[in-house]
């Protein structure tokens, strides 16, 4: 992940051709792209990569301080524009099974 | 000093939708991986020639010359040494520039002109805002943000470009073609003029594969895909199109000989087209559905009843029938079209994958988990190498993990991680089995 220049999205192609999945993730990465470039890396190497504080603040350069503030900051924000979008959430809890 | 506020848990929403991201992109390419690994390899070679310089400055009289010159040279590469490995591919630009980032950004009325070294050209009409993202020994990754562009690739085995607009990418070899992308509207269109493209993106298959003289218009906003079928650029310049006959010619090996339009779904009601004059043809569902017009087989399935239209329709539109039904979320009717299919059909592939599918409609109802692992593992068990056999034993994964004990869920994960180590699950397999 460190090749990608932090300032674009890291946009891998999917490996689904599920409609319903490409649908939410294009909504999802969206919502990605409304996050400050450092922010959206922060959430992208702890949440989606599974990177430590740790790993994240070394990659980075960034103290752990730092990226625990950029993370609850990107994390308050995306819950905050996916509470914003009920028909995202009831697709998900459709792809998830949920009733 | 203030103390950063904890972690907090994802609501269910964000949490799944951060899994599906993790689970479904998949592993970098060659290309990804040769780029990151020639960056590393070109900051370790910049740091082995500043301790190369080092030593040397340390010797005397005429060796020490020969160690300055040495220093120089190398002080003198290391300060050249560009962050990606030098590039075989360059290129100059006309009627702009290229900002950080690789924005490339017009400076004048006639738009820009970016010309590489291996003959390949690209055009950006007045106003278009383009990329250049990576240019590699392999190829190029250029992204159109907004507008039109023309494209001339040198055909080149060895290399490989990808064209980006919005969420689709233009897979290319050698080839003349123009894209375009509009944001506001979510528009992509794309006129082949030579050669051979794919284009991935949220198409009703994943992806097409277009012939010269094909143009594909892709309306995110109204779910529609349309492919006009001309003739060859060069063969038809300043003459009208051939044809406005709409075609949906996905990536499938017959695409690529262009076969005549299929007859309808409904045998009764089918009217053979003229290829000449075929205006308003009438369409497969098959057709419809490449073509993202999933209310129009709804639709033509009300007005001729549910019932008539199961018992008519050919086993590939019965298949088109229970896609168009789950997309708009309709999976009573997609489950009837698939237990038909099943019904019908009993030695088709056809008939196989249908379980799986009934696997995604009983997840898609709510039902209990233990219906949809039913058809998974009736799925696995007739087609353990089967093309949907990778996301029915992920899927497996995913409701085990939600309903089942620990030591089940682990050894579905070790299953699939031993079967396709690759596949979309993977990640998930991985965090489950690391889990204590």
């Amino acid at each position: 992940l460190s090749f990608e220049d932090p300032d674009t999205l890291v946009d891998r192609s999917w490996s689904t051709t599920d409609v319903e999945s490409l649908d939410v993730l294009r909504r999802f990465y969206k919502l990605l792209e409304r996050l400050t470039p450092r922010d959206r890396l922060v959430f992208i190497l702890r949440r989606m990569q599974s990177m430590t504080v740790e790993e994240v603040a070394l990659h980075m350069q960034l103290s752990e301080s730092t990226v625990k503030r950029s993370l609850n900051h990107a994390l308050e924000r995306l819950e905050h524009w996916v509470a914003a979008d009920p028909e995202l959430t009831r697709i998900v809890n459709e792809l998830r099974g949920v009733p | 000093m203030t103390t950063p506020p904890r972690e907090p848990n994802l609501s269910p929403t964000l949490a799944a939708l951060t899994e599906l991201g993790r689970d479904r992109v998949t592993e970098a390419s060659r290309i990804e991986l040769d780029r990151g690994l020639g960056l590393l390899n070109a900051r370790l070679a910049a740091s082995r020639a500043q301790r190369r310089a080092l030593g040397r400055y340390s010797l005397v009289g005429t060796v020490a010359v020969v160690s300055i010159l040495v220093t120089a040279y190398f002080t003198s590469l290391a300060r050249h040494v560009p962050i990606t490995p030098p590039p075989q591919l360059t290129y100059r630009i006309e009627g702009g520039r290229v900002l950080d980032g690789g924005y490339l950004r017009e400076e004048g009325p006639e738009g820009m002109a970016v010309t590489f070294s291996e003959g390949s050209t690209l055009k950006l009409t007045p106003g278009t805002r383009g990329r250049l993202r990576s240019i590699t020994r392999e190829g190029a990754r250029i992204a159109v943000d907004r507008g039109t562009a023309s494209f001339r690739i040198t055909p080149n085995p060895a290399r490989h470009w990808w064209i980006e607009a919005g969420p689709f990418v233009v897979s290319v070899k050698g080839t003349v073609f123009d894209v375009s992308w509009e944001p506001s509207i979510e528009r992509f269109a794309l006129e082949l003029r030579e050669g051979i493209v794919s284009v991935a993106g949220p198409v009703s298959d994943g992806t097409l594969t277009l012939r010269p003289g094909q143009q594909v218009v892709v309306n995110l906003t109204r779910s529609e895909t349309i492919i006009t079928d001309g003739q060859p650029a060069k063969d038809t310049v300043g003459e009208p199109e051939a044809s406005e006959v709409r075609r949906a010619d996905l990536a499938l090996p017959s695409a690529t000989t262009a076969p005549p339009l299929p007859p309808s779904a409904l045998p009764g009601s089918a009217k053979t087209p003229s290829p000449a004059t075929s205006v308003t043809e009438v369409r497969s569902w098959t057709q419809e559905l490449a073509s993202g017009h999933w209310d129009r087989i709804l639709a033509e399935v009300n007005r001729v009843g549910i019932e008539t239209a199961l018992n008519r329709a050919s086993s590939e539109d019965l298949f088109a029938l229970a896609d168009a039904a789950r997309y708009r979320r309709q999976v009573d009717l997609a489950r009837d079209a698939l237990m038909t299919q099943r019904r019908r059909f009993p030695n088709s592939p056809r008939a196989t994958d249908a379980l799986f599918l009934l696997g995604r409609v009983e997840e898609s109802r709510g039902g209990a988990a233990t219906h949809a692992l039913a058809w998974y593992d009736e799925y696995l068990r007739r087609a353990p190498s089967g093309g949907f056999a990778a996301e029915a034993l992920g899927r497996k994964l995913i409701i085990s993990k939600e309903t089942h004990s620990t030591v089940q869920t682990r050894s579905i994960a070790e299953a699939y991680l031993r079967q396709f180590p690759k596949g979309s699950y993977a990640g998930t397999a991985r965090a489950i089995l690391r889990a204590p």
